[in-house]
């Protein structure tokens, strides 16, 4: 594999990875709360 | 009116990213990236990923949170709360119109993924050389030469299954349904993607002598950037394209899904998770299984010819599973990962081009989330039948042209100039930023009122009005217009090209050479007359929802809730 193949790949992947990750982290731990209609869809899903 | 709502912001963002992860991820990306300056290509569509995709994905997320404040979880009724004409509510029925029949045609191949995977799973594809994997295929889909018939008992019976699925999963609702579903589909379409990518990676002709290259060598053939290619025009437009079908935009189910969301709720950060993890799924994953293990057992130069169309369908489908072969015990494992990774990206599409024709039901007729259900079942049939029957060259990609690629850009355009020129860019940015940890960089609302619109309609113009541009006997498209502009050289004569909607309104992909036979002949006229008939069908469907909106909104209007 080519060295400039190689460059373009790894920072595109790293773009895409960081970006990801970063928007997952602050989706995970925003500390939003949910609503009330939230909380109870929930409750719901995890007594399937 | 629906009380429903996610369970969880996670949950919403799978089931979003679900929606956005299709079969063209792992399909066509690593194709169009390939054939249009590998990666070189990446710049064009990063470009496109900022000023076509997110945007447009904040547009619609706002949109749907907007509309769903006042109870319309539809595009119909979310378009006409934002716009004052009453026309509104009547473009909103592209985001009806759009994922039913786009669903007529895409639960089909949907279908094709489960039957693959299961008959890998079973063995069946064990032994298989290339010819065999494409009778197989012919056989599910009933295909035969020189005729507009595709029937096949067994193929017709797995669609039947997976619209019966589709429905049943639909009919538990937001949380329990879709959101389930994303929450297990999509990390098992990571896990299964993961798998085969490190595996085809370490494909190596010293430890593996049925390979003729090293799958790096595939991977060079997706990355290495051809810098020359940027200054085509066609590149530009081949990763626009790209970009926006790859996020579901336009198509009215983004707007349902965010219309459940409640008005504090964080778009801006929702809406950049959904694309971010699409592309993720696209470029990481999509660009690392296809091409590299294809080229490693097929050599660059098979592989060229294969994707020179822009898609790895045929290579997916028609050659994978007797590559897979080569893996000894591995193969009817690795058979159902990638056919099960296509069956997951596809059910969490096409759950999401049922629940906006159900909100519609559920709001504006009162249906029950079981009701509305069976009716999209039922509304399907019409449509999928055809499918079903007929070569994929009539109606399948008849839907696929018209529903899937042209209306989504006409959607777009027109829910962009309602946003950013009717609702008012002030109005509308205040609707991004309301809830958002985070602001959206200042830079978005310039592009959104100005850039995204303009460059929508270029698209628009591109694909109505393109040209063949026939040089030494290939279609370059528009290529040799824009290059005489700058060289003096003459361009060739205008003539139609069958990719584009005038060419394709006059059949111009069904030219046949001097040479063809009589029964090819037959053939063509035949599949002319199926597409007539295909076009009506899509017309009549259209009116059918537009009758509906028209006849909701006389309901609101006499219950005072217009």
């Amino acid at each position: 594999m080519e060295l400039s193949a190689w460059i373009f790949m790894l920072a595109v992947w790293a773009l895409i990875i960081g970006m990801t990750g970063y928007c997952f982290y602050k989706l995970m731990f925003s500390g939003a709360d949910l609503s009330p209609e939230e909380e109870q869809a929930r409750e719901e899903f995890h007594t399937l | 009116m629906s009380k429903e709502r996610w369970a969880s912001r996670l949950g919403l963002v799978l089931a979003m990213a679900g929606n956005a992860v299709g079969l063209g991820n792992f399909l066509r990306f690593p194709a169009e990236a390939a054939r249009n300056g590998g990666g070189a290509f990446l710049i064009p569509y990063i470009v496109a990923l900022l000023v076509l995709g997110l945007p447009l994905m904040w547009v619609e997320w706002s949109m749907g949170r907007y509309g769903g404040q006042f109870g319309h979880h539809s595009a119909p009724g979310i378009l006409q709360s934002m716009g004052r004409s009453r026309l509104w509510k009547y473009f909103g029925v592209f985001g009806l119109w759009t994922n039913l029949v786009v669903a007529a045609y895409y639960l089909y191949v949907e279908s094709w993924c489960l039957s693959y995977a299961g008959y890998a799973i079973g063995g069946g594809f064990l032994g298989m050389e290339q010819a065999d994997v494409k009778n197989f295929f012919d056989e599910l889909v009933g295909n035969k030469p020189n005729s507009v018939w595709a029937i096949s008992a067994w193929g017709m019976g797995i669609f039947a299954v997976c619209i019966v699925i589709n429905v049943y999963i639909l009919s538990r609702g937001l949380a329990k349904g879709i959101e389930l579903v994303a929450k297990v589909g999509m990390p098992l379409l990571i896990l299964f993607a993961a798998i085969l990518a490190i595996r085809g990676l370490t494909i190596n002709p010293t430890t593996d002598p049925e390979a003729v290259t090293s799958a790096l060598e595939g991977l060079n053939f997706v990355w290495e950037p051809k810098f020359d290619s940027l200054s085509n025009p066609a590149v530009w437009l081949a990763a626009a394209g790209q970009i926006f079908f790859t996020l579901s935009i336009g198509l009215g189910s983004i707007h349902c899904y965010a219309s459940y969301l409640r008005q504090a709720d964080d778009v801006a950060l929702t809406g950049a998770t959904t694309a971010w993890t699409n592309e993720f799924c696209e470029v990481v994953l999509g660009g690392t299984i296809l091409l590299p293990i294809a080229v490693a057992y097929l050599g660059l130069e098979s592989v060229r010819g294969e994707v020179a169309g822009g898609s790895g369908f045929s290579l997916g489908f028609m050659v994978f599973p007797s590559l897979f072969n080569k893996w000894g015990w591995f193969a009817p494992v690795a058979g159902f990962l990638w056919f099960g990774l296509l069956f997951f990206a596809a059910i969490t599409s096409s759950l999401a081009m049922g629940q906006p024709v159900m909100a519609f039901l559920q709001d504006e007729f009162g249906f029950t989330r079981r009701r509305s259900a069976i009716a999209f079942g039922a509304l399907l049939l019409p449509l999928a039948i055809p499918v079903a029957i007929l070569t994929d060259a009539s109606f399948q990609g008849e839907f696929n042209y018209w529903a899937g690629t042209f209306a989504l850009v006409v959607f777009a355009l027109a829910e962009t100039i309602l946003f950013a020129w009717i609702f008012g860019m002030g109005r509308g940015w205040a609707e991004i930023a309301r809830g958002a940890e985070h602001k959206v960089p200042r830079v978005f609302y310039f592009v959104i009122k100005y850039v995204t619109p303009l460059l929508l309609f270029v698209i628009l113009l591109l694909y109505t009005f393109q040209p063949a541009g026939m040089v030494e006997g290939k279609e370059k498209g528009w290529e040799p217009y824009v290059e005489s502009l700058f060289t003096g050289k003459s361009p060739p004569e205008w003539e139609w090209s069958g990719s584009g909607m005038i060419g394709k309104l006059m059949h111009k992909d069904l030219a046949l050479p001097s040479t063809a036979s009589d029964e090819q002949r037959e053939y063509m006229e035949n599949l002319k007359l199926a597409r007539t008939v295909d076009r009506a069908a899509m017309v009549l469907t259209f009116a059918f929802f537009a009758t509906l909106v028209y006849w909701a909104w006389r309901k609101r209007r006499a219950e005072g809730r217009a």
